[in-house]
Parts: C-alpha cells; sequence; structure tokens
C-alpha cells in the first residue's frame, strides 16, 4: 500500500471524528462557562454576606469597648 | 482488520487521546472544583453569621465580667486589669476574624483567583472557627 492509500483510509476517519470532538470542546467550554458564571455569582453574594457579617462583629467588639469605657472609675 | 485500517485506527485513537489529556478533559473537572467551591462559600456563609451571632454575646459577655471583675480598684489600675482579662478571651476571635478577612480577600478577587485559593481560605476560617467550637462542615 502507498502513503496515498493510507491516507486516504485517515481522512475518513478524521472527517468522522472531528465533529464529534468539535462538538464536545464546544459543550465543555459552554459548561465551563455557565460554571464560572455560577461561582462569580456566589463569590459576590458570600462576599456581600461576610461583609455583613465583619460589620456585626466590628459592632459587637466597639459596644463590648464601651461598656468597658463605662465601667472605669473615676480618676 | 488490514494493517492499514489499524494503522489508521490508531492515529484516530491516539488523537482522542491527546484531545482527552489536553484541553476538553480539563472541563468536566473545572465544572467539579467550581460546583464545590460554590457549595463551601455558601456553607461558610451560614458558618461565618453563626459566628457573628454567637460573637455579639461573646463579646458583651467579656466585657461585662471584665468590668465585674476590675472596677472595684484604682483607677490607674482599671484599664491593665481589664486587658489582662480581656486579651486572652478576645484572641482566638481575633484569629477567626483575621481568618474572615483573609477569605474576604480571597472573594473579592472574584474569578481571578483560584477556587483552590477560595478553598484554602475557606478551610483556615473553617479551623479558625472550630477553635471557638463553632463547627462548620463546608
Amino acid at each position: 500500500m502507498t502513503i496515498g492509500a493510507i491516507i486516504s483510509l485517515i481522512i475518513p476517519l478524521l472527517t468522522a471524528v472531528l465533529p464529534i470532538i468539535q462538538q464536545a470542546i464546544q459543550n465543555s467550554t459552554a459548561s465551563q462557562a455557565e460554571a464560572l458564571s455560577a461561582l462569580r455569582v456566589a463569590l459576590a453574594q458570600a462576599l456581600s454576606a461576610v461583609d455583613a457579617s465583619l460589620a456585626e462583629l466590628d459592632k459587637a467588639r466597639a459596644d463590648a469597648d464601651a461598656t468597658i469605657a463605662a465601667g472605669q472609675p473615676p480618676a | 482488520m488490514k494493517p492499514l485500517a489499524r494503522i489508521a485506527a490508531v492515529i484516530a485513537a491516539a488523537i482522542l487521546a491527546a484531545w482527552l489529556v489536553t484541553g476538553c478533559a480539563n472541563g468536566p473537572s473545572v465544572v467539579v472544583a467550581t460546583t464545590a467551591t460554590i457549595a463551601t462559600v455558601q456553607t461558610l456563609d451560614a458558618g461565618i453569621a453563626a459566628f457573628a451571632s454567637w460573637d455579639l454575646l461573646e463579646e458583651r459577655n467579656i466585657a461585662d465580667k471584665a468590668v465585674a471583675l476590675c472596677k472595684g480598684g484604682k483607677a490607674p489600675d482599671y484599664m491593665p486589669c481589664v486587658n489582662a482579662y480581656v486579651s486572652p478571651k478576645r484572641a482566638p476571635i481575633d484569629k477567626a476574624k483575621s481568618a474572615i478577612h483573609v477569605y474576604r480577600a480571597a472573594l473579592a478577587a472574584g474569578s481571578a483567583v483560584s477556587t483552590a485559593d477560595v478553598d484554602a481560605a475557606a478551610q483556615a476560617v473553617v479551623s479558625a472557627l472550630a477553635a471557638l467550637g463553632i463547627k462548620v462542615t463546608p
């Protein structure tokens, strides 16, 4: 068999396989894009929730410091 | 199978294998890692919120006890007395807050940061909260 004959066998195989690969890549890319989009939303929501909690923590500390200051005996 | 057909099949299989090993095989793992990270941050949000609620009472409790302990003394001794009582009580709380700040920075970086970095920062928060008796299982 010649190289031409080999190529003539490979080309139909690649022709059959490449669209499947292309479709799989497109599906994979779309899944990744969806997942990253969901991640961005989740991170933004988490950031907002963490900021709210940190504000509560700061307020709790400030209130505690105020309680301590109020308890100080007169000089 | 004829030898040439076998060669062609091997080449096609090699192309498929190369594709799987390189680009596309990465896709599902990215999706799985991303989904896991989303679950982690959502669970941790609840844990941090629980910590904030607990801390509100704990800080008040610490302050009240410090005042009760130290108010009977002389004025110059008051703050050293308070600090001696309060500092060790606040240390694990401050450690948890520091971990939360690091975690917040990872969240603020958004998708620019890797899910592994977010997960690592989240794990540090989980450990710090566990030291305070607040159990979070992401």
